[in-house]
């Protein structure tokens, strides 16, 4: 073995070629080939996640390492949900956001593993950090999933438009760029994803009681999960009192969730800016 | 109607963005300053205000009553901030005013205390203040809290033996001299100076506790000696186990230096007993980080434990809790309701309809 690379580590690396050789695959309309790949990759990931679990001696979501990991190993499953139940489809993206999942874990956050400090050691654990990540996930693809339909739906929508009457330009605008199958896929996923974001929140609330005293301590980590929260209240507020005619507002609603997202995983827990209850989480 | 129901949706938009700006403000704020501002007086007109649209959108919205799920997260979410508000400081004060100056609740305060100390007096402060100031009082409890024991308990360590050093010093002052000891369970480790032996007779890890046994002149001097917890090296003094201060003079005052593997805190541990007025035990238990005690009104955190500083208890009030957990089990369900069941159900029916047709 070259250098001081564990078998950990060589399974991290090939998991990521797995993920980016699914991508490219899916990019070649090779869709068979890409599957494939994926559900390779996907065992791959999902091997990583069970021998850091045996390794730790507990749920693998200690640190930014194992959580990555893990939102790593759970787009396989997000896509086949996604396809067979949700009908909604993207799984080109899934496999990009899977392999940009890892190189984080691969590259950048340490691997050591830690030992869990005592408020960690509580039912409440794995519940709370697992229904976070799965709310991350789908809400990320969500997102993706939104910004990719609006692009790929104008590109339609411009060569239709080109070939049609100036009157009916306007029809066309409102029924077949009105974003239906996007936002009826953006709308699906967050309806999925959305629980688990309440059930995270609430979570964390009564454990913050057990372990802080507080079910709310107005820590940075959860004012942020709190305005997250709020923006896909705010989306659902919106697609009920617009009646469906503003798909654009909620797809820009569901991009700032994604990037409520990142600032409350990433920011605040890298970030000196945000010190707080939740700083063992990096 | 229309009209009205179109203002009331803007205007619960508006709140919702507005708290998304002020999370946003408070999480640059830190969690003392925001604590601060989202129960400063304006703050309580923002809820107020809130928790009056709620209450008019749950009559003015017909779709309300025909959809449980999003009836039981209004309701839920209003649960919540009536809990809230009924849990906050200002309400405790205003409640303590009501029935006569002192006597309300204190929503929340800590107790400094030793091992064996009794107190019912609540301070605001986490930590000892400097000698020369009191501790800012924030109330006192009915009943006193005493803390029977307070201990720390370990992972196992990175090594399972300690290292052993038998340490002596020559009578003119020159450096002192190190004799490695056995660290292992039931190998006596030879120290000359002590003309005798030392012997690890057992380790207890969660404790971070070493049991010695030591031996001068072919007889055991103690029964043994329990040394720990402790993050730095100890030097125990063996002066007890010579006839003499004269003779362990004599002898270039021999120590034992304990050198304990490295070892991460699993948890902080103390046994607390509650007493009324006359002495009586009203409740006693364990408490632990994630496991507080519950009695009167109040639950019991172990906040901070230092040793040998005093240990750190949070007393809270639950003032408001049991709305707020009636607000969270009707928010959950309510939300699967609305998003998941209530779809479901729908297309169900609506397949049944079709099967029908």
């Amino acid at each position: 073995m070259p250098g001081n690379l564990r078998p950990f580590d060589l399974l991290m690396y090939v998991a990521l070629a797995e993920f980016g050789l699914a991508f490219v695959a899916f990019l070649l309309k090779q869709r068979r080939l890409g599957w494939g790949q994926y559900a390779l990759a996907f065992s791959m990931a999902a091997a990583l996640v069970v021998i850091r679990a045996i390794q730790v001696g507990h749920a693998p979501m200690r640190n930014l390492f194992e959580v990555f990991l893990l939102l790593a190993a759970l787009m396989f499953p997000l896509s086949l949900f996604s396809r067979f139940v949700l009908k909604v489809r993207g799984e080109m993206f899934d496999v990009l956001t899977a392999a940009v999942l890892l190189v984080p874990p691969a590259f950048v956050f340490s691997a050591e593993p830690q030992p869990l400090p005592p408020a960690l050691q509580s039912p409440f654990f794995a519940p709370h950090v697992s229904a976070y990540m799965l709310a991350y996930v789908i809400l990320a693809k969500a997102a993706v999933a939104g910004v990719a339909g609006r692009i790929r739906e104008k590109k339609n929508c411009g060569l239709v438009l080109r070939s049609e009457a100036p009157l009916r330009r306007v029809a066309l605008r409102i029924v077949d760029c009105g974003l239906k199958d996007t936002d009826r896929a953006v709308y699906r996923l967050v309806c999925l994803g959305f629980p688990f974001l309440t059930a995270g929140l609430l979570s964390g609330a009564l454990w913050g009681k057990q372990a802080w005293g507080d079910w709310w301590n107005w820590d940075p980590k959860e004012l942020w999960s709190l305005a997250t929260w709020l923006i896909y209240v705010a989306y659902f507020h919106i697609r009920g009192m617009a009646a469906h005619r503003r798909p654009m507002v909620e797809i820009s609603l569901v991009v700032v969730g994604l990037v409520f997202i990142v600032i409350t995983l990433l920011w605040v827990n890298l970030s000196r800016l945000f010190p707080g209850l939740h700083s063992y989480a990096t | 109607m229309k009209r009205f129901r179109q203002i009331l949706f803007r205007a619960t938009l508006v709140l919702i963005f507005a708290l998304v700006v002020l999370c946003i403000v408070g999480a640059f704020l830190g969690a003392d300053r925001a604590k601060l501002m989202f129960n400063s007086i304006p703050m309580w007109f923002f809820w107020g205000f809130w928790a009056v649209l709620s209450v008019v959108g749950l009559f003015a919205r017909g779709k309300m009553w025909r959809s449980p799920g999003l009836l039981m997260t209004h309701i839920g979410l209003l649960l919540i901030l009536a809990g809230g508000v009924w849990g906050s400081r200002s309400a405790h004060e205003w409640r303590g005013k009501m029935q006569g100056g002192g006597k309300g609740k204190t929503p929340e305060g800590f107790l400094l205390l030793n091992p064996h100390d009794e107190s019912d007096r609540q301070s605001s402060q986490l930590w000892r203040v400097p000698e020369d100031q009191a501790p800012k009082p924030a109330g006192t409890l009915p009943f006193d809290v005493m803390v029977r024991r307070a201990w720390l308990e370990y992972y196992p360590p990175e090594s399972e033996a300690w290292v052993l050093l038998g340490q002596t010093y020559h009578r003119q002052g020159a450096p002192k001299q190190l004799t490695p000891l056995h660290g292992r369970v039931g190998f006596p480790g030879l120290f000359p100076a002590l003309d005798g032996e030392v012997t690890v007779l057992g380790y207890n890890h969660a404790l971070r506790q070493i049991e010695l046994q030591v031996t001068r002149r072919g007889r055991p001097m103690t029964n043994s000696i329990i040394v720990g917890p402790s993050d730095e090296p100890t030097v125990l003094s063996l002066a007890d186990v010579f006839e003499t201060p004269q003779a362990w003079r004599e002898a270039d005052q021999p120590a034992i230096v304990l050198l304990p593997p490295s070892q991460a805190i699993r948890d902080y541990k103390a046994d607390l007993v509650l007493r009324d007025d006359d002495g009586n035990a009203i409740t006693s238990g364990e408490i632990e980080v994630n496991h507080p005690l519950h009695a009167r009104g109040y639950h019991f955190y172990l906040s901070a434990f230092d040793p040998p500083l005093a240990l750190v208890v949070k007393a809270v009030s639950d003032d408001g809790l049991y709305w707020v957990y009636a607000g969270f089990a009707l928010l959950m369900p309510g939300v699967i309701l609305r998003l998941w069941a209530e779809p479901i159900a729908r297309q169900m029916f609506r397949k049944e309809a079709d099967h029908a047709g």
